[in-house]
C-alpha cells in the first residue's frame, strides 16, 4: 500500500473516530437546522392578539374621512383589524393604567395635541408588543397624521399621493439583454459560499497546524520520517484532514437540508391550511382581510424576486467553482499552517506566525463584504486573482458572473501558488520538525529555506 | 563486507559544520558503537544514514551500493528523541508503523503477536499509549523498530528510560537480532554497554572521527605499559630496586594491601620489572592497568580538544 495513502488513512480514521467529530457532525446540522426551523416556527406561532385602545385628545384622527380608510376595499387601509391586532378608538385622554387594568386592552396609545406636530406618541402596555405590531401601529398613525395634515392644508389625497411618490431604482444592464439587475442579491449568495470556504480554511487549517505540532512534540516524527519522506507525511496530513472536513461538510449539508426540508415542509403545510381557510371564508361571504391579502401579495412578490435571483445565478458554475476554490484554498493554506506547526514547539509560539497567514484570509473576507456593497469594483477583480484571497473573493465574483478568462487566470495562479507554497512549506517543515527548544524567528525560517 | 559505509561525509547548517570529512565502515553482522560528546555530530550522521537529511558531500553505501530511498525498509531506527501517538491504541499504532516500513497488514499482525507474546504484553494491544508508563512505551517503541527485521538497526540511547531488568531484556534482544544476522549501530554514552556489546567503534568529536577501530585494537592502542604491583615490604625498597628504565608513578595502600603503579620505559618488559623488584620486595600479584572505554573516551576527546584550541 502506498505510504502516503497509509498516512492519509490514519489521519482520516483517527479524526473521524473521535467523539468530538461525531458530536460536531451530528449536532452541527441539528443546531443549524433547528435554528432555521425554530425561527420560522416562532414567527408563525406568535398568536398573541393585541387589542389596542387608541385615544386621541383632539379627536381629529377619529373623523370619518380618515377613519373611512378602515373600511375594506381601500388601496392602503389603515387601522385594519386583523387576527393579531384590533383597534378601538376614543376621543379625549384616558387613564391608561385603569384601561389596562380592566383587562380589555393589551395596549393603550395616547395621542396628544403635540403628537400632531412632533409625531411623538405614547404607548402603554404591561407586555411590550412585538416590533411588528409596534411598527404597524406607528405606520397606521403616521399615515393618518399625514392625511390629516394634507387636509389641513387643503390638499386632496390624490394630490398628496402624487407628491409623495417614493423612488425605486432598477439597475438595467444593456449587455445582459436589458434585464433587471440583481447583482447585489447575487453577491450575497456568493458571499454565503465565500463564508463557508473562509471558515473551512480557518478551522481545518488550524487542525493541520495542531496535528503537525502534536507529532513534533510527541517526538514520533523522527520515527516516521525514517520510514517516509517528510513531504509525504506533510501532504498525508493535509489531505487526510481535508477529507475529514469534506466528510463533515457533506454530512452537514445533507442533514441540514433534511432537517430544514422537514421543518419547512411542515410550515408550508400550515400556511397552506390557513390559505384554504381564508378562501373558504371569502366564499361564504366573509369580509376579505385586506391586510392579509397585501401581506400575502408582498410575500409573493419577494418570492418571485427570490426565484428570479435563483434562476439568474449560474448554479452549475457556482457549485463547480465552489468545489475548486474550496479544495485549492484549503490546500494552499493547509501547507502554510503545516509549516507553522512544524516551526514551533507550543501553541503560544504560533501567534507570531499565524498573523501573516490569517491576514490575507481576513482581508479576502473584508473585500468580499465590500463587494456586496459595490459588486463590480476593480478591487474585487484584483483580489479575485491574488492567490491568498482568491478562494474567498472569487466565490462572490462567480455568483455575480465573471468572465471565464478571469476565472481561468485565477485558478491557474491559485494552482501555481499551491505548488509554490507547498514547496516552500515543505522546506520549512523538513527542517522545523526536527528543531526543538528554541523559538524560531523569521530570520531563522529564512535560513531553513536555504538548507 | 560492510553493511554500511559512509565516505567523506560533509554536512553543514548555515554557518555550523555538523560533519567534517566523516568516514565510518560498519562490518556486516557486528555491533558498531557510535560514540562522542553531545553535539559532536552523531545525530547528524544517523539522520543522513536514515535519509532524513542528505549530506552536502560524500556518499553512503548500503550493502556495497549507494543508499537508495527504498533502503529505509531494511533499516530500523530508534531515535534518541522518540515517542508515539498518545491517543492511538498500541496495536493500531504498531500496525501503522509496521506498514509504513513496507510490511503487509497481515504480516504485521502475525509478527506483532509474536513480539507481544515474547515481551508478555499481549494485553496492551487495545490500550492507548497514554495509559502506558514510560518504560512500557519504550518496549512498544523497540518492537516497532525491529519488527520489519531490518538488516541494519540503528539504536540511539536504547537503554534510556529502562529499569535494569528491561535494559537487560533489550540487551538480550539486541544480541539475538545480531545472531539472526542483523548489523547494529549503537549510539550511547553508556560506556559499560559499549564495552560489553560493541565489536567496533567510531568516536566523533567536533564533527570529525577522532578514533576508529575494533574495541580490542583501541584498547591495546591506549595501553600505557603501566602495571599495578601488589607487594609486601617497605615502599622505600621499591625505589631502590628500580632503575631509570622504570617510572614509579605512585605507591599506596588499599583494602588489598600495599601496591605500586609502575610504568615501563623504553623497551623494558614486564619480566625486566619483576627481575628488578624480586630481590627487594615480596610480590603478591601483578596486573596491567588497562584503560576502560570511558577513560579512552575522555582521553581522546581531551587530547583532540587540546590540540585544536
Amino acid at each position: 500500500m502506498n505510504k502516503t495513502l497509509l498516512i492519509i488513512q490514519r489521519e482520516y480514521m483517527s479524526k473521524v473516530k473521535k467523539k468530538s467529530f461525531l458530536i460536531m457532525t451530528i449536532l452541527g446540522p441539528i443546531i443549524f437546522g433547528g435554528l432555521i426551523v425554530g425561527v420560522a416556527l416562532l414567527a408563525a406561532s406568535d398568536t398573541t392578539h393585541q387589542h389596542v385602545l387608541l385615544a386621541d385628545d383632539l379627536g381629529y384622527l377619529l373623523e370619518d374621512e380618515i377613519l373611512v380608510y378602515q373600511q375594506a376595499g381601500v388601496e392602503r387601509p389603515r387601522f385594519r383589524n386583523t387576527e393579531k391586532l384590533t383597534y378601538d378608538f376614543r376621543k379625549g385622554t384616558v387613564d391608561a393604567a385603569a384601561e389596562l387594568e380592566s383587562g380589555i386592552y393589551t395596549a393603550v396609545v395616547q395621542l396628544s395635541a403635540i403628537s400632531y406636530t412632533d409625531g411623538k406618541v405614547e404607548m402603554f402596555a404591561e407586555k411590550t408588543p412585538s416590533m411588528t405590531i409596534q411598527n404597524r401601529v406607528a405606520g397606521d398613525i403616521e399615515d393618518a397624521l399625514e392625511l390629516y395634515r394634507a387636509k389641513q392644508n387643503n390638499i386632496t389625497i390624490e394630490t398628496y399621493k402624487s407628491i409623495r411618490q417614493s423612488v425605486d431604482i432598477n439597475v438595467i444592464k444593456p449587455s445582459a439583454g436589458d434585464k433587471e439587475d440583481l447583482t447585489s442579491v447575487k453577491a450575497m449568495i456568493g458571499f454565503g459560499f465565500a463564508l463557508i470556504i473562509y471558515f473551512f480554511i480557518f478551522f481545518y487549517g488550524v487542525q493541520v497546524m495542531r496535528g503537525v505540532m502534536e507529532e513534533k512534540t510527541n517526538r514520533i516524527v523522527e520515527v516516521i520520517i525514517s520510514s517516509v519522506k517528510p513531504f509525504q507525511l506533510m501532504m498525508g496530513k493535509i489531505i487526510g484532514i481535508g477529507l475529514v472536513g469534506l466528510t463533515q461538510f457533506l454530512i452537514w449539508v445533507g442533514l441540514t437540508a433534511a432537517i430544514s426540508a422537514f421543518g419547512v415542509g411542515a410550515l408550508q403545510k400550515q400556511l397552506l391550511d390557513k390559505q384554504k381557510e381564508q378562501l373558504a371564508m371569502i366564499q361564504t361571504g366573509g369580509t376579505i382581510e385586506a391586510q392579509n391579502m397585501t401581506d400575502a401579495s408582498e410575500a409573493g412578490e419577494m418570492q418571485t424576486q427570490l426565484l428570479a435571483v435563483i434562476n439568474e445565478v449560474a448554479w452549475v458554475d457556482v457549485i463547480v467553482s465552489f468545489l475548486i476554490f474550496f479544495v485549492c484554498g484549503y490546500l494552499l493554506y493547509g501547507a502554510l499552517f503545516a509549516a507553522i506547526g512544524a516551526s514551533v514547539d507550543n501553541e503560544t509560539d504560533t501567534q507570531q506566525f499565524m498573523m501573516p497567514v490569517t491576514l490575507p484570509l481576513i482581508f479576502g473576507y473584508i473585500v468580499s463584504t465590500m463587494m456586496i456593497e459595490n459588486p463590480e469594483s476593480s478591487i474585487g477583480e484584483i483580489f479575485a486573482i491574488v492567490p491568498l484571497t482568491s478562494p474567498i473573493v472569487m466565490m462572490v465574483k462567480t455568483a455575480i458572473g465573471v468572465s471565464i478568462g478571469l476565472k481561468l487566470i485565477s485558478i491557474l495562479v491559485l494552482v501555481a501558488s499551491i505548488f509554490f507554497f507547498t514547496w516552500l512549506a515543505a522546506k520549512i517543515y523538513r527542517v522545523g520538525i526536527l528543531m526543538y527548544g528554541k523559538k524560531p524567528s523569521y530570520k531563522e525560517l529564512w535560513k531553513w529555506l536555504r538548507y | 563486507m560492510f553493511t554500511l559505509e559512509a565516505r567523506h561525509i560533509h554536512k553543514s547548517y548555515a554557518k555550523h559544520v555538523a560533519l567534517n570529512d566523516v568516514s565510518i565502515a560498519v562490518p556486516e553482522n557486528s555491533v558498531f558503537g557510535l560514540l562522542g560528546p553531545n553535539g559532536a555530530g552523531k545525530t547528524s550522521l544517523i539522520r543522513i544514514i536514515n535519509q532524513i537529511t542528505g549530506p552536502d558531500e560524500g556518499e553512503v553505501l548500503f550493502n556495497g551500493r549507494p543508499l537508495q530511498p527504498g533502503d529505509v525498509e531494511h533499516i530500523g531506527y530508534l531515535p534518541e528523541e522518540r515517542g508515539l501517538y498518545k491517543k492511538m491504541k498500541v496495536g493500531e499504532q504498531c500496525m501503522y508503523l509496521a506498514q509504513l516500513k513496507g510490511l503487509s497488514a497481515r504480516e504485521s499482525r502475525t509478527r506483532l503477536k509474536d513480539w507481544f507474546e515474547r515481551f508478555e504484553i499481549t494485553n496492551w494491544w487495545d490500550k492507548t499509549v497514554e495509559d502506558l508508563s514510560k518504560g512500557m512505551a519504550q518496549k512498544v517503541q523497540f518492537i516497532t523498530t525491529v519488527l520489519h527485521k531490518p538488516k541494519l538497526l540503528i539504536l540511539d540511547e536504547p537503554f534510556s528510560g529502562f529499569d535494569p531488568i528491561n535494559a537487560e531484556l533489550i540487551r538480550t534482544e539486541m544480541l539475538r537480532l545480531k545472531n539472526e544476522g542483523a548489523t547494529i549501530i549503537l549510539s550511547t554514552h553508556d560506556m559499560g554497554s559499549v564495552e560489553s556489546l560493541c565489536d567496533n567503534i567510531a568516536l566523533i568529536n567536533r564533527s570529525r572521527v577522532i578514533l576508529e577501530g575494533s574495541v580490542k585494537d583501541i584498547k591495546s592502542r591506549f595501553r600505557t605499559q603501566t602495571y599495578r604491583v601488589d607487594f609486601e615490604g617497605a615502599a622505600m625498597d621499591i625505589g631502590i630496586g628500580l632503575w631509570t628504565q622504570f617510572e614509579l608513578q605512585r605507591t599506596a595502600t588499599d583494602e588489598k594491601g600495599a601496591f605500586a603503579e609502575i610504568k615501563l620505559l623504553e623497551s623494558r618488559s614486564l619480566n625486566d620489572l619483576l627481575q628488578a623488584l624480586i630481590p627487594h620486595i615480596q610480590i603478591h600479584g601483578v596486573n596491567e592497568l588497562v584503560p576502560d572505554m570511558e577513560q579512552i573516551f575522555i582521553q581522546a576527546v581531551q587530547q583532540f580538544n587540546a590540540s585544536h584550541e
